[in-house]
């Protein structure tokens, strides 16, 4: 069972990320792009290196080191259950890949094993990210025993076990939910939309709860930090009982846990692996149709047509871009109930509801617009639309409306909220529904035209695409930049009015996006793109 | 309807594809494109249909070049490839609506087509279901009556023969004779050399990217069959 899990696990790993095309690609630019992407991943983990050494340095000054590595683990397996829940279950029950494995001589189990493999080998990687300077910076200062780094060696191989488990749970769940139903995307979606906003919401109140803990720490009530910890999630606290008293029972009572958990799911998923596959895969086909009259229509809403089918027929597609609208909505709905203040708790960021609501809004859509992977989601049949006669103009155009019908109830229902509750003035209104208005418009543009820029069209699973995209990776990159340039700039002009800097950060914005359209104006056909 | 004339490709790599090809399909031809696999015909079949960028050459549909003027080159071909991967999340009516949308087919002209061309593959009973419900021989034959909705003046086939049954078969051969007898023009490419040197009136057999022979079938083959000219031109070729 090894040697197949092994197996499996390299060949799902040989597509993931393209490190199998980097290595026997000639084409030199795919190489340098695959370059480039690396050094903006190590460029974003020094970063992200940066801010857990500056937070663990914080938190051993005041005296809390004890909590560093209890604390990170928090984060690691948060984030890890966050990212991992929306693709358990297309991973896990990949119908194409399954089809094809199962032919092979290799169990259900070694299936799962692998699949789930896969998904632990990138949310380790997270891991190391995080634990690692934490662990570091620690280490300098606190200058703890060879047990330390020994426990620690072992925590982060095991970490991502429990929440990728949790995930993959859920994933199993929702798989086999919407297994049953005729519509299984469309209860997927729904299902797995309604896990992340629970855990969302979860997750926020627990962010809440760590800005107290400053105060908490302030007060010396360490007992309290660990409590809340410990009530939060019990293995982060054996992390630390483990990593920093050198307790090995609490080691053991970790990975007993970890292990344990993840051997009982594999033991229950394996008896019902393949009728879940099955029911997953049980298409209804009727073969009664009658033709009703035909009309006519314009091409865009025929294209439009198509676009709103290919969305909604993939559940991790609408799951992933939708989660920035969904935050949107949630972000509002926190404003209007625990106040600006409390939302300034929730982020970690004093004052940035106060004075960049607006940018924050509109930030969230940019973050994973559906645009940025809608070209390589055409995949395989990408060739249709460079033989039809269809215009790059339309295409471009169909999926940038797709984008912005797709948005439109959630932007419609946070502004109504939050006007609603905070009853602005005139210049805050027109500000809190210009300024997201503007960036669902730009995020929408920048999308496509990254997404043109680094298309991916010979993929086989639609998380290579989602998830694992370099235009979806970027797009996240730039919605960052776009929202974090506008909230440095209020917080360092503080003496300019808000809707100053809001009027310059929407022309700006409607420019960058008018001059891409601009450059799409032209009625040139969508192929070819060069693929060879 | 088709002229190729000088046609070059090179991949990245290096690899010339295809070197120096020219030839012509005129109206109501059937045109056969025999080689190995790997002798350059889909990648001419591709820059005809505006897949692949080429180097060197033109290649012109009815009388428009299909670089500067592919809308208008696109607007009167159909492309199928040898695996037609069509879209798995539409039913087949949908699909066959989106193309004759986009073809700017009347809702009458594409009712009646739809009728004749589904109901003579067969499939027309199934056309409200998922495409992904379909086998691969439905699939292309869903591909088939799309591609016969606009009535394209050219009608470009990567390899149509395989997958479809025999009867669907035949019955492929009955509509592209008839389409050629409207007018149009049809240029594939197939490995089966029997289907080839029955149906077309024209062929041309590429070797290593190279045009090798072209002409009039009867012509070529005389007292010999077809696969007598292939192995000659291709056997040729290898000697050198």
């Amino acid at each position: 069972m090894t040697r197949q899990i092994r197996l499996l696990t390299k060949l799902s790993l040989y597509g993931m990320f393209g490190f199998n095309e980097f290595r026997h690609t000639k084409d030199k630019k795919k190489k340098l792009g695959y370059c480039l992407m690396g050094v903006l991943w190590a460029l974003l983990i020094l970063m992200m290196a940066a801010y857990v050494g500056a937070a663990s340095y914080g938190f051993v000054i005041i005296g809390m080191g004890y909590f560093v590595p209890a604390v990170l683990a928090l984060v690691v397996s948060l984030v890890a259950f966050f990212f991992t829940i929306a693709k358990a279950g297309p991973v896990l029950f990949d119908q194409r890949a399954y089809e094809k494995q199962v032919a092979l001589p290799v169990t259900a189990k070694s299936i799962i094993a692998s699949r789930f493999l896969s998904m632990y080998l990138t949310d380790m990687l997270l891991g190391v990210a995080v634990m690692l300077p934490g662990m570091v910076v620690y280490g300098m200062l606190e200058k703890p025993g060879f047990t330390f780094y020994l426990y620690g060696a072992i925590v982060v191989l095991f970490l991502p076990l429990l929440p990728l488990t949790a995930a993959s749970v859920a994933g199993a769940l929702i798989a086999g939910i919407a297994g049953r139903w005729k519509r299984k995307n469309l209860v997927s979606i729904l299902l797995t939309m309604i896990f992340l906003c629970v855990f969302l919401v979860g997750s926020m109140g627990m962010s809440r709860m760590g800005e107290d803990e400053l105060i908490v720490i302030m007060e010396g009530m360490a007992q309290q930090l660990g409590n809340r910890i410990g009530s939060a999630y019990p293995p982060a606290l054996w992390i630390s009982e483990a990593m920093v008293s050198g307790k090995a029972a609490a080691l053991v009572l970790f990975l007993g846990v970890s292990l344990g958990c993840f051997l009982i799911f594999l033991e229950i998923l394996g008896h019902f692996y393949g009728h879940v596959c099955g029911l997953l895969s049980a298409r209804e086909a009727r073969g009664n149709y009658r033709m009703e009259s035909l009309r006519a229509r314009p091409v865009i809403r025929s294209l439009l047509e198509r676009e709103w089918r290919r969305y909604f027929s993939s559940s991790i597609y609408v799951v992933n871009t939708l989660t920035g609208e969904v935050m949107m909505v949630l972000l509002a709905i926190g404003v209007a109930m625990a106040g600006k203040d409390s939302v300034d708790k929730m982020l970690g960021l004093p004052g940035v509801a106060e004075r960049a609501l607006p940018v924050l809004l509109g930030a969230f859509p940019v973050l994973m617009p559906l645009t940025a992977c809608s070209l390589s989601m055409e995949g395989k049949s990408w060739w249709m639309m460079q033989t039809l006669p269809v215009s790059r103009r339309d295409m471009i155009r169909s999926k940038v409306a797709l984008q912005l019908i797709v948005t439109l109830p959630f932007y419609l229902a946070s502004e109504a909220i939050l006007i609603a509750a905070l009853r602005p003035g005139w210049t805050e209104t027109i500000s809190l529904l210009a300024v997201p208005a503007a960036y669902i418009l730009f995020g929408a543009r920048t999308g496509i035209a990254v997404n043109e820029r680094f298309p991916v069209f010979d993929w086989d699973s639609e998380i290579k695409v989602v998830k694992q995209g370099a235009s979806v990776f970027l797009m996240m990159v730039i919605g960052l930049v776009s929202a974090a340039a506008p909230i440095i700039a209020l917080f360092i002009l503080w003496e300019l009015p808000a809707y100053a800097v809001y009027g310059i950060v929407v022309i700006l914005l409607l420019l960058l996006t008018g001059l891409m359209e601009l450059g799409g104006r032209k009625r040139e056909p969508c192929g070819p793109y060069r693929l060879d | 309807m088709l002229e190729i004339k000088n046609l070059t490709k090179t991949y990245k790599g290096g690899k010339t594809a295809v070197d120096n090809l020219s030839l012509t399909v005129r109206a109501g031809d059937i045109y056969g494109f025999i080689g190995h696999n790997g002798a350059g015909k889909t990648t001419t079949i591709k820059a005809v249909v505006g897949i692949h960028d080429f180097d060197q050459g033109e290649i012109l549909i009815d009388g428009r070049d299909v670089q500067s003027q592919a809308m208008a080159c696109k607007q009167v071909t159909a492309y199928i490839p040898d695996n037609p991967d069509i879209y798995e999340y539409l039913t087949g009516i949908q699909y066959l609506n989106f193309l004759a949308d986009i073809y700017q087919v009347s809702g009458r002209d594409r009712e009646e087509r739809i009728r004749r061309e589904a109901g003579d593959f067969g499939i027309f009973p199934v056309l409200g279901d998922l495409i992904s419900t379909y086998s691969h021989g439905m699939k292309q034959k869903l591909a088939l009556t799309g591609a016969l909705i606009h009535e394209p003046g050219l009608l470009v086939l990567d390899e149509p023969f395989v997958g479809l049954d025999p009867e669907a078969s035949l019955l492929l051969k009955g509509k592209m004779h008839a389409l050629c007898e409207r007018g149009s023009a049809i240029f594939f490419s197939t490995h089966v050399l029997e289907v080839a040197e029955k149906l077309c009136n024209r062929i041309a057999v590429i070797s290593a990217g190279k045009l090798k022979v072209e002409g009039d079938t009867k012509e070529l083959t005389r007292d010999r069959s077809l696969e007598d000219v292939f192995m000659e031109v291709t056997h040729h070729d290898k000697a050198d």
